[in-house]
């Protein structure tokens, strides 16, 4: 959605990483799915940059 | 090819697949490159001395039964010397359940993949309890072999000539929806699949052999996985070996090591250690006693059944800790790593929402989510055999070398 | 011996039949339990297992055969409660809460998103902000370590589609009343902020709502935006959006010092907004001519006071710092400069806020003529060449990476804060210790809980060494925040600490009393 329209419409939020802030969201009765985010490959670069190549091949 | 375009064509491949149960003969009239001193076993190919006890069990009682040898130690020497030669299932278009040893001899469901015309084998399901693909090669366990060879062979091959084919999706389809996941579970598919063959099977044989066929279909609840093991194989092939695809073709094992393929890389197989497995045991038994991963089943779930649909199964979720949102949460997980929904296999449970299908090898890598798979768990030592169930995740690292592989194939 | 139970015409399916065998094998006085369905095949298990009973081969394929090895007459009691217990409670109460693992799935259950909230570390920062966006969704992203050329390619994809993309690095927002990060409650009323810094975001909405008015959004655009690649993209995004906006009547603009050229096409766009508006670069001179909806401010304190005239048409006050002191205020600053040696001369302000910290340091760069930055600010303040070590009046930004390397921020653990606290109450010659204390969503659940036993050991100390050393301090928040201003100001004023409503006249306060010279 623009932003514009955003800000005169309620948030529809997905949050991913610290879990607290999309529990302040929720707390704030804010419609929010945090997602259960975690590093791509286990964070292994190699494995990282295979994927990029890849996903761009 | 671009890898979204590859992969889109595979995704066809397997969408269009329809597989149809043609047949039931033996593996040297229709098994490519089988020969009267061959076997092919489960898994990826595999060295005699490298092989698990279950597996050694498994192929002795293959060359006993086939009349190669007379014993182990003449099984041995034979091998040795290369008077037998053994193969991959996989390598020849076959799916095993366990050890899934396949002889000359040995009759093996034909399954026609009708749209792509390639075609799919898989042994008959032996039983529950002792049974040779566990490694039992006792006299009751070849008895029980002589008679599929014998007896049930030639009448279910008539049988399903007379029928003109059993088309297994829409058999497959219902199974589900009646609480099957076709993989530890084939209750439903069996009564639905024995039901439709009955009249036919009434016209080829007297009443004896009538009792006898039929016992031996409806006491064993996994007569159907063999035929739908088959369907996945034939489904899956028609998908393999298209150039830049990554998605997975094959996971398999042998109690020693399992094997990965990947439509992209074709035939090669990516090979680590097999793991083992966690799962409930029959009393008596633990995972000490357990043979690692060990069959070609594992097939089901690359094909979108088994584990990935354990949401639709109500009596498999004890095997994920009871409840329903667990055995759901199994199945939601396997959408973070597949490409499309499934059109047929639809789970009344989520909805019916078509089941996860198409495995992304490159989605595995990245979310660290691997494949699950439902498994029954053999005893080590051969002879012994079923001594539980349970899952297993397939080991990260032959997703990774397949990519790896991939990689290096399109720099070229 | 052998204990054997069949329950006749009952169906259990297999799993549930091991599920509870395995139990049973588990209890005291156990040696081996089998529950099975009496099918042939089982009872040939049995037999082997020898746990087979003239009752066992009986029984029909549809009993359910226990079957369980005991050592003696005894366990019998818990064996047949374990049953009766499993049979009883089979339904399971373990529901599983599955939360998607990805933005893109996450979209299949919410498609009418309109923003992400991204605080993932920075080096896979970039490329789920750049998801979240090709999907249409506008981004607050917390994250940092992102860099300048993501962050500008992130802001152009934004740019293309009409969208935000607040950060990297940013703090601090609020949109439509709903706090972003680390934000206060604030009512919500008519004025707008945008701003480059996420500290002074919530000191100018924490002083605007003190004063009675609110906020209508306050949008952060990280603090590299107005450097020269990015070149304002999000701020200009965000002021056009205000400009638009009904809600808003007033505008604030509030950034470190940009990069010239950006700061002209800013003022620019500025002048044309239709709307009066607040500019605050800190620590930089206003422009010889600036256009005439603009008013240009000293701090955040005079920010918050002029935007809330010119939303009431009042006309803008005289600003200076020294006028809000009030008398109570001066004289309990008199009494803070009786209680310190002569030797007691220096000022250390220990900062979680980092634009809080550049405005202290600009206030009091004015009245020493030597003031130390733990990082480089400019405008002639030194930079310490080891930040660990206070020289002179030094104040430190706690928050920069230096401090942080693998700890929450200072806002959440105050651990490193108060440890340095500890270290610059023991030197001699420091006179006064300056701080902030930002509450509101995201920081610490309750600084004073942390604060007030530190600040118990000091005074200690200080009495064992016939020492005392001041301590002032501002708290960033509302009355209505989690932690609630007025719980966490009373408790430090409680423990003798000078609290101030704003960080310019705590900074200010904390210059007089380490200049003994009210």
């Amino acid at each position: 959605m623009k932003f514009d329209e955003t800000l005169n419409n309620d948030l529809k939020i997905i949050a991913a990483g610290i879990d607290s802030f999309a529990e302040d969201l929720t707390e704030q009765g804010v419609d929010v799915i945090n997602v259960d985010w975690q590093p791509p490959a286990s964070g292994n670069p190699e494995l990282i940059s295979l994927l990029q190549k890849l996903q761009n091949k | 090819m671009k890898i979204e375009d590859a992969n889109k064509l595979a995704l066809e491949r397997l969408e269009l697949s329809e597989p149809i149960l043609i047949d039931l003969k033996q593996a040297i009239d229709v098994v490519p490159d089988m020969k009267s001193n061959r076997i092919h076993h489960a898994g990826p190919p595999i060295d005699w001395e490298e092989m698990s006890g279950p597996m050694r069990g498994s192929i002795i009682g293959t060359a006993i039964l086939e009349g190669l040898v007379k014993s182990e130690e003449e099984a041995d020497e034979a091998i040795k010397n290369g008077d037998i030669e053994l193969g991959s299932n996989h390598d020849h278009g076959t799916v095993g359940p366990m050890a899934g040893p396949v002889g000359a001899t040995t009759p093996v469901f034909v399954v026609k993949n009708n749209h792509h015309g390639n075609l799919a084998y898989s042994p008959v399901h032996e039983g529950l309890g002792k049974v040779l693909s566990m490694g039992n090669y006792s006299e009751n366990v070849l008895d029980n072999l002589r008679f599929v060879r014998d007896v049930l062979q030639p009448i279910i091959s008539k049988v399903l000539n007379r029928m003109g084919g059993i088309p297994l999706n829409p058999l497959m389809s219902e199974a589900i929806v009646r609480g099957d996941e076709l993989h530890n579970r084939c209750k439903a598919g069996t009564c639905m699949f024995v039901e439709q063959m009955v009249p036919h099977l009434l016209h080829v044989t007297n009443k004896e052999e009538f009792v006898e066929v039929f016992e031996f279909l409806t006491t064993n609840p996994q007569t159907f996985l063999q035929p739908v093991m088959a369907a996945c194989k034939a489904t899956l092939d028609s998908a393999s070996g298209i150039e830049g695809s990554t998605l997975l073709t094959c996971y398999s094992r042998n109690g020693s090591t399992v094997g990965l393929r990947m439509s992209g890389t074709g035939n090669k197989w990516f090979i680590a250690k097999a793991p083992m497995i966690k799962g409930l045991y029959m009393p008596g038994y633990s995972e000490e006693d357990a043979c690692p991963d060990l069959g070609d089943s594992a097939i089901t779930e690359v094909a979108g059944l088994g584990a990935m649909v354990m949401a639709g199964s109500p009596a498999m979720t004890l095997l994920v800790g009871g409840s329903a949102s667990q055995a759901a949460s199994y199945t939601m997980d396997m959408y973070d790593i597949t490409m499309t929904e499934s059109k047929i296999i639809r789970l009344p449970s989520l909805d019916f929402r078509g089941a996860p299908l198409g495995v992304d090898v490159r989605k595995v890598v990245e979310t660290g989510i691997s494949t699950k798979h439902n498994t029954a768990i053999a005893h080590r030592e051969p002879g012994i055999g079923m001594i539980g169930a349970g899952i297993v995740e397939a080991p990260m690292e032959v997703f990774t070398e397949a990519l790896l592989e991939l990689s290096k194939k399109l720099e070229k | 011996m052998l204990y054997t139970n069949i329950i006749r015409n009952t169906y259990y399916d297999s799993l549930t039949l091991m599920r509870l065998s395995s139990n049973l094998s588990s209890l005291k006085g156990v040696k081996q339990a089998a529950v099975m369905m009496g099918t042939k095949l089982n009872k040939e298990f049995l037999k082997d297992a020898n746990l087979i009973s003239d009752e066992v081969l009986q029984a029909s394929p549809s009993d359910v055969c226990i079957c369980i090895e005991v050592e003696d007459n005894s366990f019998v009691k818990s064996v047949s409660e374990t049953i009766d217990d499993f049979f009883n409670n089979m339904h399971s109460q373990k529901d599983v809460i599955r939360r998607p693992r990805s933005i893109s799935k996450a979209m299949d259950n919410m498609p009418d998103a309109n923003l992400a909230v991204i605080s993932v570390p920075g080096i896979y920062a970039a490329e789920e902000a750049k998801k979240a966006l090709r999907a249409g969704l506008n981004v607050f992203l917390f994250s940092d370590n992102v860099s300048l050329d993501d962050e500008l390619m992130l802001k152009q994809e934004a740019e293309k589609n009409d969208l935000i993309c607040m950060g990297p690095d940013c703090g601090t927002g609020i949109i439509n009343g709903v706090a972003l990060g680390f934000a206060n409650k604030v009512h919500r009323g008519n004025i707008g902020i945008v701003g480059a810094s996420g500290t002074g975001i919530q000191e100018i909405t924490v002083l605007i709502h003190g004063l009675g008015e609110g906020i209508s959004h306050a949008i952060g655009t990280g603090g590299r935006d107005l450097k020269k690649p990015v070149n304002a993209i999000s701020a200009l995004t965000a002021l056009k959006s205000l400009k638009d906006d009904e809600k808003t009547k007033v505008i604030v603009f509030v950034s470190k010092p940009p990069d010239k050229e950006i700061e002209e096409k800013v003022l620019m766009e500025l002048s044309k907004c239709g709307k009066p508006v607040i500019v605050l670069f800190l620590g930089s001179n206003p422009p010889n001519e600036l256009p005439q909806n603009i008013h240009w401010a000293k701090n955040m304190e005079d920010v918050a006071k002029c935007a809330v005239a010119l939303l009431k048409d009042e006309e803008i006050p005289p600003y200076s710092i020294e006028d809000g002191i009030n008398k109570i205020e001066k004289s309990r600053i008199k009494d803070e400069i009786e209680k310190l040696d002569k030797n007691q001369t220096f000022l250390r302000g220990l900062y979680s806020g980092g634009t809080l910290c550049d405005e202290a340091i600009f206030i009091l760069a004015e009245m020493f003529s030597e003031i130390w930055s733990g990082h480089n600010v400019g405008s002639g303040v030194k930079e310490l060449e080891n930040p660990f070590a206070s020289v002179g009046h030094s104040l430190i930004d706690m928050g920069e990476d230096i401090f942080t390397r693998g700890k929450p921020h200072p806002m959440i653990d105050y651990g490193t804060r108060i440890s340095r606290m500890l270290d610059e109450a023991e030197d001699e010659e420091v006179a006064v210790i300056l701080l902030d204390v930002v509450i509101g969503y995201g920081s610490h659940p309750n600084p004073k809980e942390i604060l007030i036993p530190t600040i118990k050991k000091i005074r200690e100390s200080g009495k064992q060494s016939n020492r005392y050393v001041s301590i002032v301090a501002s708290v960033c928040g509302t009355d209505i925040d989690p932690q609630n201003l007025e719980e966490q100001t009373k408790a430090l004023e409680q423990e003798g600490v000078l609290v101030f409503s704003s960080n310019a006249k705590a900074a200010y306060a904390a210059g007089l009393i380490a200049n003994k010279a009210l």
